[in-house]
Order: C-alpha cells, then structure tokens, then sequence
C-alpha cells in the first residue's frame, strides 16, 4: 500500500466527513509544496507524518467529548423515572439483562471475593508487612523454637526491633458451663498482643503486667464466645476453670484474628507464666526449645536488624550444631501443614480467569441487546432529537437505563456472590473446618469494590456504544418508508461480531469443563489399593495427657477388642498411617540382607496391628499378616508392598527373607508377607514404597489411627466408638471421626470442586450464547419481514426462508467456532497441568465441545426460524 | 452559516457553559492568525502564517482540533469553499473569527499585559 493511500485511509477513518475532503486537501496542497522543494519521496513521507497526526488528533476530541457527556451525565428524577418506565415496557428484555448482568456481576464477585480470602489478604493486625516469625536454620533443618535464654539475649540485643513469645498448646481441658471441652491454648508474653497491634472486640489484652504476676487471665476468641457463651456481654469478669483451675476472662478477640499462621485459628491465650497452674511445664526455665517468637521491624532495617539479633544469639547460649537465625515474613500468614494456597492457587487463578470470561460474555450480551433495542427504537430517538434533544441528552437517557439495569444487576449480583460464597466454601477441598475461618463471607470493602467496579464497566461497556450509536442515525432516512427494506444481513455488524464473540468464547468455556470433567472421573476411577466400604475412621490421641510418654501402645490392644466387641464391627485394627485419612508419616531407608540391590532411602514405615489389611482391604499377595504372636519381645517382622519388595529383590520370592531397616536406630526383620500397592494420599502418582511393621514392635507412638470396618454403617457408631475406646484409657482422645470414603473424596476434592465450576460457567456461557444468537435473528427476522414477505409472494416456501435465515446465522455460529477452537487449544495448553488421563487437546472432548455449541445454537435459532417460514406475505407488507 | 447540529451544539454548550471563555495559548495564536487572515484563512495559510510569525511549525492535527474546538466553543464560524482544480478538487474550509471570539482574544491579551505590567526581566 502506497503512503499516499494510507494517508488517505487515516484522514478518511478519522475525521467527520463534511471536513474529510478539505483535510485532504490541505494535506494535498502541503505536500505538493515539499515534492516541488525537497522531492517526492520526502513529501510522501510528510503527508504520512501528518495524516497520522491528524488521527491522532481525531481521535483524542473523540475520546474527550465522549468523557464529556459521561460527565455530563447528572442525576435528573425524570431521566430515571422515564428509564423505568421504558424497561418496564420491555419485561423480557429487562429480564434477560438484568438476570445476564446478575450471574456476570455475581460469579465474578464471589470467586474473587474467595481468591482474596485464600490468597491475597494479610493478617487481620496493624502493619502487617512489618510482622516476622524467627526461626533458626541449620543444616539439618530449619525450626521454630527458641529457649528463654536465648530469647532474653534476644530482647538485649538492641535491634530496633520488638519481639514477644509464644507457645501453642493443643487439647487443653477445659470445663465450659458443664462441659468439657478440649482447646488449643497460646501461652503468650506480655508483649504479644501489643506487638500485634490488634483490637479487642471487648475488654482487654494480657500484658507485661499479667505476665510478671502470673495472673490466671484469660482471652478468648469471638467464635468461642459466640459458640460456648451465646455472645453474653457481661463474659469479661466470669471464670472458665482449665483443668480445674479457675481462669478470669479479660477479654475477647475479633473473630478475624486468626493467629500468625495460615489458615490458622485462634481459641483463648493465657499468659505463659500461668502455664505451670495448669499443669504444664515452666517454659521459661530450663535450656529446652519451647517458644516461638514473633518480630516487628521495619522492613527497610530488616537487614541490619537481623545481623544485630543473630550475632547475640550466636553469642548467648551453646548450639548443638551450626545454626543461624532467619525472618520468615508473616503478612500473610506463615504456613504450615494445612497450608493449601500452594495446592490452590492455580486452580484459583484459573477459576477466576475463567469467570471473568462469562462476565465478558455477560456484559456483551447485555450490549447485545442493548444495540438492538436502540435499532428498534431508532425512530423513535431520531424523532426526539428532531424536535430539540440534544444528542448529548439522548445518551444521558439511554445511559441511565444502562445505570439501572446495572444497578439492578449489581444488586442482585451481590446476592448471587454471598449465596455462591457458601456454596463455594462449602465445596471447597478437605480440612473444612481449617478452612472455614477463612472462607466466612463478609461483606468486605473488596468484595463490595468488586461488585462496584464490575457494575461499572458493565455500564460503561454495555451501554455507551449503544447509546452512543443509536444517537447517530441521520433523521431523514429513518423517517422515510423505504426503510422497511433494508438489505440483506442488513446493518447489524456490531452485534454480529457480539455473538461471534460469544460463540467463541462459549466453546473455549465448555471445552475447558469437558477437560476438567474428564480429569475427575478418570481420577475417581483409579484404583487405589484400598477398598472403602463401611470404614470408619479416627484418630485416638493421647497427647496433652499424662498417657503422652507412655504413648498408646500399651493399652491399644485393649481398646481394639473392645471396638471389635461392637454389634456390626467386622474387622477394626489401628496404624500410624491410614490411607487418605492421615496419620504419622516416618520414612526409613532399607537394604535386603545378602541382596546385591543397594539400600533404598524414603521408604514410607506404616506401624499397624494385625486385622490393618483386612481392616482397610488392602489385599495380602503372599505370606501371612502380623499376629498377636509379634510382639515386643519376639522376633522382628515386617511386611513388604509390592513395589517395594520388586525392588528391592527384582522379582525373587522374599519371604522369609531379612531387610535391615535403618532409621534412629537400626533392626533386622524377617519378611513374612507382601501386600499391595496402596496410594497413601496423592492420587495422581504412583503409589510409595511401603514397608510395614508391627505397632508393639517399633517403639512408642502417642497416637494412633484406628481403622474399622463395619457390616453396615451401624447408627450412632461414632458415640459408641467413643465409649469403647474411652473405657479403657478416659483421658484418650478420638479426633476427626470420618469414613474412609469421605476421606476419600476429600482427595479428590479440588478436582471436583474445579470441574463443578467450570461446568457451571460453561452451562450459563452456553445459555448466554443461545439468548445472543436467539435475540440477534429474532431481531434481523422483524427487520426483514417486509423483504421475506417479497420473497414468499414471488414463490419462496416456508422452508425456503427457515433455511435461509439458519444459513445465514449458522454462518455466524462457524466463525464463533472457528475463533473459539485456537482458544480453546490455548486454554487447554494453559491448564494441562492440572489435567489427568486426558490431553490438553483431547480430540473427542473438542469434538463433543463443538457438537453441543452446534446444537445449542439451532436450538436458539429453532423459534426464529419457524417464525420467518411462517410469514404471510399480505401480512407482511402491511407491518411497519 | 451555521448547521442545525452546529446550533444544537452551541445552545447545548451555552447552557451548561456560563463561564467566559478561557483560552489556552494555541487557541490564542490560532485566532490571532486568523485575524490576521481575515477571508483566507484555511489549514494551509494558517499554518503558513504561524511558522512565519511565531518560527512554530505546528501539525495540521493540532490546527483543526483547535479549530473545531473554537467552532464548538462558538469563536469561529467555518465553511466550504468551492472546489478547486489546484487541490486535486477539493474545496477548502474557510474559517472566520466572531465577534464573540475576538471579545474573547482581547480579553486575553489584556490578560496578559496586565499580568506582566511591570515585571522586569522579561526580553522585550
């Protein structure tokens, strides 16, 4: 293309017609002055240069006079009432819009309001990108405790810096209005609360005070108060008695106070002089490590601090080994075990790309018809701006139907979000409980901002360019009659690249979801070795109780038979780890004697009783399982899985023969038989390698999980499960009672919870895409009912034009499709991370995706169409 | 003469526009050339004009934005000229300055003086 018809082009795009031809011709002139002075070539490239800055131009007052009559755009009670009254004329489309904006405005807000609160929001205290958990590093690991000692010298230092102590304590008893119940208490400094900067929701916190007369004060979290106190004002002053103890309550914290951890949670603190009262050890005496501390420091000085601090506590007390000391920054919560951001935020991310799709959708449907209801009422609006209404009052009038409608759409768009948000955090993977904290839906400033921001755009995105276009008509073709025969295909082309738009992005999102939902049931089909049914488990706990050092396994076999006492208990054993359920995982490295394989490292050590197979169906290949007859002081027995004996002896027949187990301390154990492989947690990988041996013979455990399967689920078996295990040894625990299978679909949780999503977004962006195409031809079929009329009368049949109009909107739904397919291979690409058993470009999953876009739009084209066969020539001609 | 939407336009900016004009200093210069001008005032001479009194080499974008900025503001007043071989057949656009736009010039020019009477060091 020349530079002169590029110029041409830019001058001609840009600028309102009636000047185009003196523009160019200025332009002409300019440049025939420097061809004469400079030469052709110079002056092509000048007309260039100008051209493109009279564009620019162009298109900046456009912009400006655009900003200007949205500015201009003030409050008038009759632009509002007349908006009403003209939606309320039109139910239909009023409904569809506002229902569109509704899901587009709602889905958005709820998944970003659950993105916030899982990954992005810091901890509920003052400054908390100032907030740091010291830790001390060495080469064999990394822990956070510290003694008093070194805390004191810690203090001395003379960093800027201030730091406090803390120590968590689980299941500590205590008595709450008759019953007993069992929280996590923090044993904290005098300093802690100040150093966190936080408010109470009532009276008031411990301090230095407290600490140095080792008050028994106590301070309780909004979720206790409310669940064990009925939110009782006058809580500050009355007594909660710890292990019989009585304890003044001084105040209540905010539920949103959760802890320095993530998710964490946060029950009732004491000051950590008070702990000996209760029963627990002097943390502040002795050598051991038994505080955590918490910092706050400038991150600025973050450097220069920590240098001050470490060289004091390389200084102060003796080191077992090398260590240093470490900030770990606790704005957002420093994690832990139950840390899932890592396991979710891709999914997240993905969620909420995924919904801002069909909000985008949304909003072009919205626009959709919104332009189409300008181009009905095109006379109309041409009529008033002849007789006197400024365009600039026109738009104002069609934006405030677009302000109501999002007004309208917000609103119960933030419905639809708190709704969503339950159903949402209620769905979300295992450990809900941990969760819950963090999912409660609050109507915070982000999720409102969201919801404000996202009406917003709609408005700005779904109602200008209508409003903008159908102020634009020139006033004598509307009003001439020949207007009822307008072309074929006719104008439309906005709204044609709308539901192109649609279409395209209705099949990236139903692709997406065929994807997801492949990955879960190809998941929930794999074979995990274990076989669920009726199997309760638990977990029994001993610790925070005076059995700890004795642990659990000189009374297990007690509680055993009294669990297989139980009426319908088949089988019932109990094991460090269950599979999906959890427990203690403890590795060991293991060498066959007189083997020639080397020694295998990380191998996963399952301590169980005799029954754990039978118990969770893990089936026994070869050999036998323990027995009673394995016990502390018999020979040393172990069980192989069968990779791990496939391994180890490539193939030859193991039984009977010996491993030495290597770990704190070293055994050699006879081999007696090999079970199956059995998944322990992870679902999409191999099973580990496993080798079993015998609860009595491998030491002390404080817990245990117990695993029990039953006939049929028998009623209230959790209670009597209780009972039995606590007639034993009543200061025992039972924790998180479940099923097997719970547990088991908690593993699949995430891909379940993704593949419901997005099937969800998928469904509405199938329906979205439908009502554009349906609202679309309906609307291009009353345009042209006089020409369709024409056609019948010159001997066209019914079905003549249903094909016709199906031809010519099919052709819009294949552009859909042929934009949609690179989208969804993109889309596809993106997520084959979290994809299982399918490709990202799995061929019959993009084969069905098409197949149901293709049905979903003749569908919404079947109504139209039989209308435009319908059409009665005589009728037609007399329709306006 | 004034087109109807032209008119739309001023009543529209005349209502909400109850300030005097403020002029920014390219409109000043613009409406100066086109005192200066007087009947042959287009893209083309008023850019010529403003190169050779102010050494400005201003772009044609910038002279019709002004323009169409004064024109709104209802300063000037344009029409097409008859077509002429010369520029390929192509009219030009006359633009002349109101009254209303030179009440407006002056004011601003009073402005200034008034602004710098007496201040030393300004080069003369």
């Amino acid at each position: 293309m020349t530079r002169r018809r590029i110029a041409r082009f830019l001058v001609g795009a840009f600028t309102p017609r009636v000047d185009r031809d003196a523009v160019l011709g200025d332009l002409d002139e300019g440049r025939a002055r420097i061809a004469t002075s400079r030469g052709a070539n110079t002056a092509d490239w000048w007309l260039l240069r100008q051209s493109a800055i009279v564009a620019a131009y162009a298109i900046g007052d456009r912009m400006t006079s655009a900003w200007e009559a949205i500015r201009s755009v003030r409050p008038d009670t009759r632009d509002f009432r007349h908006a009403l009254r003209s939606l309320a004329r039109t139910p239909a489309f009023s409904a569809v819009a506002v229902s569109s904006l509704a899901v587009g405005i709602g889905a958005t807000t709820a998944m970003f309001g659950l993105v916030y609160a899982v990954l992005l929001q810091p901890l509920a205290v003052s400054q908390p990108d100032q907030l740091v958990v010291l830790e001390r590093h060495a080469v064999a690991g990394r822990d956070d405790t510290f003694s008093y000692r070194e805390f004191n010298s810690l203090r001395a230092a003379g960093a800027e810096m201030a730091l406090a102590i803390d120590r968590g304590v689980d299941n500590v008893p205590y008595a709450i209005g008759g019953d007993r119940e069992y929280l996590t208490t923090d044993l904290v400094g005098g300093s802690y609360f100040r150093l966190l900067g936080i408010r109470p929701r009532l009276g008031r916190f411990i301090d230095e005070g407290d600490e140095q007369s080792a008050a028994q004060v106590i301070v309780i979290s909004e979720r206790v108060w409310e669940r064990d106190f009925n939110a009782d004002p006058r809580i500050i002053g009355s007594t909660i008695a710890i292990t019989s103890r009585p304890f003044t309550v001084i105040g209540v914290t905010l539920a949103s106070f959760r802890g320095l951890d993530y998710p964490g949670s946060f029950a009732a603190a004491i000051p950590i002089t008070a702990g000996p009262a209760i029963g627990l050890p002097d943390y502040l005496r002795g050598d051991g490590l038994e505080l955590g501390i918490v910092g706050r420091r400038v991150p600025a000085d973050s450097a220069a601090a920590l240098t001050v601090l470490d060289s004091a506590f390389q200084r102060c007390c003796p080191h077992r080994m090398p260590e240093h000391l470490a900030f770990v920054p606790a704005a957002y919560g420093v994690g832990g075990k139950d840390d899932m951001r890592g396991e979710l935020r891709g999914m997240l991310w993905g969620l909420l790309g995924a919904v801002v799709l069909v909000f985008v959708m949304a909003s072009v449907n919205v626009a959709n018809l919104l332009l189409i209801r300008g181009t009905v009422r095109a006379r109309e609006l041409a009529l008033r701006m002849s007789l006197g209404a400024s365009r600039a009052r026109v738009v104002r009038q069609l934006l405030t139907e677009s302000v109501l409608l999002a007004l309208a759409g917000g609103g119960a768009g933030l419905l639809l979000a708190a709704g969503g948000r339950v159903l949402l955090s209620r769905s979300l993977p295992r450990n809900v409980d941990v969760m819950s904290e963090v999912l409660r839906f609050h109507v915070d400033t982000p999720v409102v901002l969201c919801t404000i921001v996202s009406a917003l755009v709609t408005v700005l995105l779904a109602g200008l360019v209508p409003a903008l276009r159908a102020t634009r008509v020139r006033i004598a073709s509307i009003t001439k009659s020949g207007d009822r025969l307008t072309q074929a295909g006719g104008g439309f082309r906005l709204e044609r690249a709308g539901v192109v738009l649609q279409v395209a992005l209705a099949l990236l999102l139903v692709t997406t979801a065929s994807l997801l939902a492949g990955t879960f049931s190809k998941l929930a089909a794999i074979d995990t070795g274990v076989r669920a049914g009726d199997v309760f488990v638990a977990a029994v706990e001993t610790r925070g109780t005076r059995l700890e050092s004795a642990g659990i396994v000189p009374i297990h076999a007690d509680m055993l038979e009294r669990v297989r006492a139980l009426p319908g208990v088949e089988r019932a054993a109990m094991a460090t780890y269950v599979p999906f359920f959890g427990g203690r995982r403890a590795t060991r490295q293991i060498e066959l004697v007189g083997g020639t394989a080397g020694p295998l490292a990380g191998v996963v050590l399952n301590a169980i009783t005799p029954d754990f197979f039978a118990s969770t169906g893990i089936a026994l290949q070869q050999g036998r399982d323990f027995s009673a007859a394995d016990a502390a002081g018999s020979e040393p027995v172990a069980i192989l899985s069968e990779s791990t004996a496939r391994r180890l002896g490539g193939g030859a027949d193991l039984i009977g023969g010996h491993v030495k187990i290597s770990g704190q301390t070293s055994a050699i154990a006879t081999v007696v038989g090999i079970a199956r492989d059995a998944k322990l947690n992870d679902l999409r990988h191999e099973a580990p390698l496993l080798i079993y041996a015998p609860v009595t013979q491998t030491g002390a455990w404080p817990f245990l999980e117990l695993t029990v399967r039953t006939r049929t689920a028998p009623p209230d078996f959790d209670r009597r499960l209780r009972a039995a295990v606590n007639a034993v040894a009543p200061e025992a625990r039972v924790r998180f009672p479940s099923t097997l299978e719970t547990e088991l679909g908690a593993a699949l949780a995430p891909e379940r919870f993704a593949a419901a999503l997005a099937s969800t977004f998928a469904t509405i962006a199938l329906g979205l895409a439908a009502i554009g195409l349906y609202g679309l031809v309906a609307q291009q079929v009353a345009r042209r009912t006089a020409e369709l009329g024409v056609r019948v009368a010159l001997g066209a049949r019914g079905s003549d034009l249903a094909s016709l109009v199906a031809r010519q909107s099919m052709s819009l739904v294949a552009a859909g499709l042929a934009l949609g397919l690179p989208l969804a291979l993109t889309a596809g690409w993106l997520i084959a991370p979290q994809l299982y058993g399918v490709r990202s470009w799995e061929p019959w999953i993009l084969a069905t995706s098409v197949l149901v876009l293709l049905l979903t739009a003749a569908v919404a084209l079947a109504v139209p169409a039989r209308r435009a066969a319908r059409i009665d020539p005589l009728t037609a001609m007399r329709s306006d | 003469m004034l087109q109807n939407a032209r008119l739309d336009n001023f009543l529209h900016i005349a209502h909400y526009i109850h300030v005097p004009d403020y002029l920014g200093e390219f409109e000043q210069l613009v409406l100066l050339a086109l005192t200066r001008l007087g009947d042959d005032a287009y893209g083309v001479t008023i850019r010529d004009v403003l190169k050779e009194r102010t050494g400005r080499e201003a772009s044609f974008g910038a002279i019709y934005s002004t323009l169409r900025r004064l024109e709104a503001k209802g300063l000037v007043s344009s029409q097409l000229g008859d077509p002429e071989p010369v520029r390929g057949g192509r009219a030009k656009k006359f633009v002349v300055i109101l009254p209303r736009g030179r009440a407006a010039l002056g004011e601003a020019q009073r402005a200034f003086k008034r602004m710098s009477e007496g201040l030393k060091g300004l080069s003369g």
